[in-house]
């Protein structure tokens, strides 16, 4: 079994919703799970784990808990968190939650010329499969020169061994969904009428 | 919008085409004008036929594995100058106690997939446990479509009562009801594990939108037939007749259409402004031709005798529609009349028509005559067809650094419309567009009836629009939108839409989608006839039935026939020639 990224970047902002973000962030959510996956990087986990966590700690954001990745990469995309001007120069993040959702927000910066340091599992040729939770602390970077391999496109599908993933998710987006009520059975498209005409 | 944006024009080629200015969005994007579009030579489903037409593809049916109870599995096989698409048909005995046109339903008579290539047996056996579950099957990458679909039970049992007692069916019956099954559902795109869009979207028999699902739907009016046809031959096979193709071709595939389908304009702003560009841009080309061919304006005068009889036999239940339809028939008159005083000697013929069909006819008798215009001029416009798509795979990134004072223009200017609405009103804010437990798809709730504002979908830009522009004017104008968006995270939903509209005329529906009188089959009906469906029949406010193919050929007579042609019925009697 295998998930389609187009449906996993539309349940990744359900579930994102779900937790707790605003509809805007959580469509961040989503466009960072699929930039992710497409990539081959373990987007989905991630997600699932900082949304497990964010939903069970009450929506804690804070230097000691470690910073949420979605808002801080939406503030690094949008330019509110200011990203080092020369080479060399650095920006500190401080401590991050699941970093690696910070890198899609980064990938939107200008000629990929800044890189993220502080992900524990990176090594000289980026991001590697390893477990994305936890905290890092994690520094913005400007290096010299573009680095000399972007990362490509490698992945169109999210495979059977994030099926655990999936139903986290999934139980997530379900607090989007309104229980039905009779009143809203009776007033849905079609309902009361025969259809064997 | 202020009077000196203007629509961009938009080009299909290089040729310098000439046009008049396109109509304006405050025009174009309003809920009762999209409410009475047509279907016209730039539908997907006129699209589809006149490419696999035009590029010689070939149709079989590979397995047709079907008992006489009308229980098994056929295949139909499409195979075009690169790719084989191939449907898989499953046909199920169901009963009619669960017989459901609704997104809930778990049982349907036959359910279908559209493969990426050839369906072998063991491919057949992998979709035959997942296919007939529906949603809660699986497809994989390599299939494009889901879909299910029910009988017409009525009109099925007499087609093939009289199929088998060697007689043809009954042509008024055919006709009135214009299907042998309805899709409840038509899949793709990534829906329920099949293959994202970006996988075969630069493929050229898919360019613009929708082109796998409507080959599958066209594929299972062909199984529709030949099941009725093997049922008749299996009970009186000395007996049975085929049925006769002009009769076969009064029946096109029945779709039912809710609530579902109603969110789909407001969630695809790129897509939309591509589709309302495209058909605007076609409006433009046409009104800017300055003389027309004595050919030209005798197939329109034709063709408009034929949409007439078309307008005349439109009979629906539905209060609303009817006065509209009645309105179109009295406006049809007009309209044939005025096609017949156009001469070759006229000076841009269909500009006046145009601008007199403003002044004179309903919204339904314009958007005819705007459809009916580009029926010769299809060296102008099909090339049109082929911008009808947007890559929607990646959201827009706001631009954070843009200025509080910029982003408040730009609200003001595009969403002036929303100024004259109270949004602390009941009425502008009476529904909740919001996603039902139940059947997981989009519903339209009463905000003060029940308690639904927690899980309310981010459906209504006009309001979330107004409110954005309350607190810009709130904040520091001298700070950027990313400070704006940090202090209110609320409208980030709502700025990146703004962003994304702002270049694109047609993105963005002028109106009020959550106003008490809002009407969302007028969503609806816009989404459809760009897809070419025709007969739109209302059961209510919030759902329709309409039918798609009615009167085109068949796969085994595509290369023989004018599938653009066929869209119009043939005028029955002399009367209707006047």
């Amino acid at each position: 079994m295998s998930w389609s990224l187009g449906e996993t970047g539309a349940l990744a902002i359900k579930a994102a919703r779900g937790a707790g973000f605003t509809w805007g962030l959580a469509e961040d959510a989503g466009f960072a799970v699929v930039w992710l996956q497409a990539r081959g990087l373990p987007g989905a986990p991630a997600l699932c784990s900082y949304l497990s966590w964010y939903a069970a700690n009450n929506h804690r954001q804070d230097e000691q808990t470690g910073r949420c990745p979605l808002l801080t990469g939406a503030a690094i995309s949008d330019g509110v968190i200011a990203t080092p001007q020369h080479a060399q120069d650095e920006t500190d993040l401080g401590l991050v939650r699941t970093p690696l959702l910070l890198l899609p927000f980064i990938s939107n910066l200008d000629g990929g010329m800044i890189i993220l340091d502080g992900l524990s599992w990176q090594n000289d040729a980026g991001p590697t499969h390893a477990a994305p939770a936890g905290l890092a602390p994690c520094r913005l970077r400007r290096l010299a020169a573009p680095p000399k391999q972007a990362l490509p496109i490698t992945h169109s599908r999210l495979e059977t061994e994030c099926a655990g993933c999936v139903e986290t998710l999934g139980r997530l987006a379900h607090r989007t969904y309104a229980p039905a009520t009779p009143e809203s059975r009776l007033a849905g498209a079609g309902a009361g009428l025969t259809d064997n005409d | 919008m202020d009077d000196t944006h203007k629509p961009q024009l938009l080009r299909d080629a290089d040729l310098p085409c000439p046009q008049t200015d396109l109509r304006p969005a405050s025009q174009v994007m309003r809920l009762a004008r999209m409410g009475s579009f047509h279907q016209s030579r730039l539908s997907f489903m006129r699209v589809l036929l006149r490419r696999l037409k035009d590029h010689g593809w070939r149709f079989d049916r590979p397995v047709f594995d079907i008992d006489a109870n009308g229980v098994g599995v056929a295949t139909y096989r499409a195979r075009g100058p690169e790719n084989t698409y191939t449907l898989v048909a499953f046909a199920h005995q169901l009963d009619d106690d669960k017989r459901s046109d609704r997104v809930i339903a778990e049982a349907w008579d036959a359910t279908f997939t559209l493969c990426d290539g050839e369906a072998d047996a063991d491919t057949i056996r992998r979709l035959a446990d997942n296919v007939p579950r529906q949603e809660a099957g699986r497809i994989s990458e390599t299939e494009m479509v889901l879909s299910r679909a029910n009988k017409s039970v009525r009109l099925f049992s007499h087609v093939v009562d009289r199929l088998s007692a060697g007689e043809q069916p009954d042509r008024d019956m055919l006709e009135s009801v214009g299907y042998l099954v309805r899709t409840t559902a038509v899949y793709g795109s990534g829906k329920f594990g099949a293959a994202d869009r970006s996988c075969w979207g630069n493929r050229p028999e898919f360019t613009g939108s929708f082109q796998p699902e409507l080959l599958a739907v066209w594929l299972i009016r062909t199984f529709s037939i030949d099941l009725a046809e093997h049922m008749a031959s299996s009970r009186a096979p000395q007996t049975a007749v085929r049925m006769d193709p002009a009769l076969r071709r009064c029946l096109g595939v029945g779709n039912s259409t809710g609530l579902g389908m109603a969110p789909f304009l407001i969630n695809h702003p790129r897509l939309i402004n591509a589709w309302i560009a495209a058909r605007e841009t076609a409006l433009a080309r046409v009104r800017a031709v300055a003389a027309a061919s004595d050919t030209d304006i005798a197939m329109l005068c034709s063709r408009a005798r034929r949409a007439r009889q078309n307008a005349a036999d439109w009979q629906v239940a539905d209060g609303r529609q009817t006065d509209k339809i009645t309105a179109l028939q009295t406006d049809f008159d007009a309209i044939v009349a005025r096609f017949d005083s156009v001469t070759a000697d006229d000076a841009y013929p269909w500009d006046s028509l145009y601008r007199w069909a403003e002044d004179n006819l309903s919204p339904e008798g314009q958007e005819a005559v705007v459809s009916l215009l580009f029926e010769p001029y299809g060296a102008l416009i099909d090339g049109l067809a082929g911008c009808m798509s947007a890559d929607e795979t990646t959201p827009h990134r706001i631009d954070g650094r843009m200025g509080c004072d910029a982003a408040l223009a730009i609200l003001e200017r595009d969403y002036d419309w929303t100024d004259s609405i109270d949004f602390s009103g009941n009425g502008p804010q009476a529904r909740v567009w919001y996603v039902s437990e139940e059947k997981l798809e989009p519903r339209l709730g009463e905000r003060f009836a029940e308690d639904l504002e927690p899980y309310e979908q981010p459906l209504s830009p006009g309001r979330d629009a107004a409110r954005m522009k309350q607190d810009l004017q709130r904040f520091d104008r001298n700070q950027t939108l990313g400070a704006f968006l940090l202090a209110h995270p609320e409208h980030r939903h709502m700025a990146r839409r703004m962003q994304l509209a702002a270049p694109l005329d047609y993105a963005e529906i002028r109106d009020n989608t959550i106003d008490a009188a809002m009407v969302p089959i007028d969503l609806l009906r816009c989404k459809l006839s760009f897809f070419g469906a025709t007969k739109f029949d209302p059961r209510s406010d919030r759902w329709l039935r309409i039918t798609m193919y009615q009167g085109a050929p068949f796969p085994d007579e595509l290369d023989r026939c004018d599938p653009d042609d066929m869209v119009y019925p043939e005028l029955r009697d002399e009367t209707a020639r006047q």
